[in-house]
């Protein structure tokens, strides 16, 4: 038996990465490594109890991929230069169509994807903010930004549809309360930009309208002082004009990307509810086995209790005789039956605590969703404890028979003066055999 | 934190890769049996842990810390896969899109497909108790660090699976065996 678990454990221990394996997730790992900025509260070293350090000699194959190791690494600065660049930047570009890409590339499932998407299109919205807040927009920077934000929104669409294919809900779930309060924080934050700000305008309108009047008296008559005040008052009047003209760019930039957000704000919500629909058949489906399975935990911890509750009683009722007990006899008698009857209430603690474990697994299961595994182990639990109920029960029953037993005995005891007599013939007779026995040998050592 | 020290902490990082690769590696061969999805979590392991490092938190022991990723990623893997039969298994096959050495993975995967048929019997729980126990050959401290759970409780838990897996053994049949 302990041959087979052996050998077993010696293929298992046999099994090993391929080399190459092994270095290209290397590869991808330091990569990513290099796309994941520390914070600057990183520790400086990292601990491990159980590391031997060990010096591998580079084979071919790690040389290779240690050059390119080098290629990625070396590529990575100017990915890491590009991380806060805006729309308008040399480095925008970078970041916008290498970087973010292999960061996507490097998710696995579409879970993570869709996070670093959820990430993406966060960064496309704070860009935006920053752009309006420098006041720094032109038309061109706002439609690139309002490009990219509306691709990713498509691509996150996607990805949900694809999750849901999959019928994968939790993850959709999951992606969908991440990215909702992001959107709805920069839909207020937009609103407020994208608000005219009417008195300024008035003001300016105003300005402009006093200026225009102004002009045209001076037409009619212009002494030097006045047309001076005029040209300043032109030039003051260009400078806000300027201005009005670039706030209405930046409402006007606003005003898009708020439609924008609007409409991704309406599709991720479009797909939670859909999402939601499906939860509750899953739901409606689960909860059978739901309810089953809170009925048998609930048993089995009912049953444990009880169980112990007993035991405890048993234990508390044996302490008493051997205090009362006089004899020597009846008190070793006592005393080896607590003996046993401590053995097995400790046999029976055990075995409960054994479905208590078992309840244990039981109820995280539940918790982490395996219905039927929960289900399964809750009933081992009851088994468990059903079996010492029974053992019980029979215990108690086999108790009954004994004290009948006792009692019927007593009632036919013999009576204690034929005993007396009996042992009287008793002594006798072995006298007498042992007088016949030394005759005997007496006459044995005469014959030699 | 200085360049130095990033460099420092990167390369430490990695070695522990190449320390705990295989290991790792092994532990997701036997509880997914699929070469392929152990190499993908393996990755995303190593990508999370470092995740963590990078935001800042401290880690006590990283050999434990690891698997307590390893787990948690084999959790959510699961609950992905939901059905993990030996018939899915199969169904799935395995993914040679690397150009790897196809002999070579073959041979493993034929060395994974007979622990895993061995150790079917016991549930995901048990499988990676006896992993950790017998051939990584850890200690019940460790593994009760590793799961959270205290040390008496491993130790029953991994008694009744190694219990198990015995007495499944010896229900083979020897020529089935060899």
């Amino acid at each position: 038996m302990n041959n087979k678990f052996k050998k077993l454990i010696n293929t298992a221990q046999e099994i090993q990465l391929s080399q190459e394996k092994k270095d290209s997730i290397r590869m991808r790992v330091e990569s990513f490594m290099e796309m994941t900025p520390l914070r600057v509260s990183a520790p400086t070293s990292l601990r491990d109890r159980h590391y031997i350090s060990k010096f591998s000699v580079l084979n071919f194959s790690k040389a290779v991929s240690f050059a390119l190791i080098v290629l990625v690494a070396g590529g990575s600065t100017i990915s890491y230069a590009s991380e806060d660049s805006l729309p308008g930047d040399t480095f925008y570009t970078v970041k916008v169509n290498f970087t973010e890409p292999i960061q996507e590339s490097l998710a696995f499932s579409q879970e993570a994807k869709l996070e670093v998407k959820t990430k993406q299109i966060e960064k496309r919205l704070t860009e935006a903010q920053t752009l309006l807040e420098k006041n720094d927009t032109t038309p061109e920077k706002h439609a690139q930004v309002e490009a990219l934000v509306e691709k990713q929104a498509g691509e996150i669409a996607k990805s949900i549809d694809k999750l849901q294919e999959k019928g994968d809900v939790e993850a959709i779930l999951n992606t969908t309360s991440k990215l909702q309060p992001v959107l709805k924080a920069h839909r207020e934050a937009l609103e407020e930009v994208s608000k005219p700000k009417a008195e300024n305008q008035t003001d300016l309108a105003v300005a402009i309208v006093l200026t225009e009047e102004q002009e045209e008296s001076t037409k009619n008559s212009a002494p030097a002082t006045e047309v001076k005040s005029v040209t300043q008052t032109a030039e003051e009047i260009a400078i806000e004009t300027d201005k009005v003209q670039k706030s209405e760019n930046k409402s006007t930039a606003a005003d898009n990307l708020l439609k924008t957000v609007e409409r991704t704000i309406e599709q991720v919500q479009q797909k939670e509810t859909q999402a939601l629909d499906q939860v509750d058949q899953l739901e409606k489906e689960g909860l059978n086995i739901n309810q089953v399975t809170t009925k048998k935990v609930e048993e089995a911890s009912k049953e444990i209790n009880d169980a112990k509750e007993t035991i405890k009683k048993e234990t508390d009722q044996m302490e008493v005789p051997t205090n009362e007990s006089k004899d020597i006899d009846t008190l070793i008698d006592t005393s080896i039956t607590t003996f046993d009857q401590n053995l097995k209430s400790d046999l029976r603690l055990l075995t409960i605590t054994e479905a208590e474990i078992l309840l244990e697994e039981s109820k995280k299961l539940f918790e982490q969703g395996f219905y039927k595994l929960s289900l399964e182990k809750a009933q081992q639990a009851l088994q468990i404890t059903e079996g010492i109920v029974i053992n019980q029960r029979i215990e108690t029953l086999r108790e009954s028979i004994r004290d009948i037993e006792n009692q019927t005995k007593q009632e036919i005891a013999p009576e204690p003066e034929i005993e007396e007599i009996k042992t009287e013939a008793q002594i006798k007779a072995q006298e007498q055999a042992s007088q016949a026995i030394q005759a005997l040998e007496e006459q044995l050592s005469f014959n030699q | 934190m200085s360049e130095m020290d990033i460099e420092k902490l990167k390369e430490q990082y990695l070695k522990h890769y190449d320390e705990h690769s295989d290991a790792l590696y092994r532990f997701f061969a036997f509880q997914t049996s699929n070469n392929a999805v152990a190499s993908d979590l393996l990755q995303d392991t190593f990508m999370k842990t470092w995740e963590y490092i990078a935001a800042g938190k401290e880690i006590q022991n990283l050999r434990a810390f690891l698997y307590r990723v390893a787990r948690n990623t084999l959790t959510d893997y699961r609950r992905k896969k939901k059905s993990h039969s030996l018939d899915a298994i199969t169904d799935t096959g395995v993914d040679f899109a690397d150009d790897t050495d196809i002999l070579e993975e073959r041979s493993i995967q034929s060395d994974v497909e007979y622990v895993f048929e061995k150790m079917y019997i016991l549930d995901d729980h048990h499988k990676e108790l006896i992993t950790l126990r017998y051939v990584e050959e850890m200690s019940i401290k460790e593994i009760a660090e590793i799961f959270q759970e205290r040390p008496n409780t491993i130790s029953v838990k991994l008694h009744r699976a190694t219990e198990k897996l015995k007495n499944h053994l010896e229900s083979i049949k020897q020529n089935q065996d060899e």
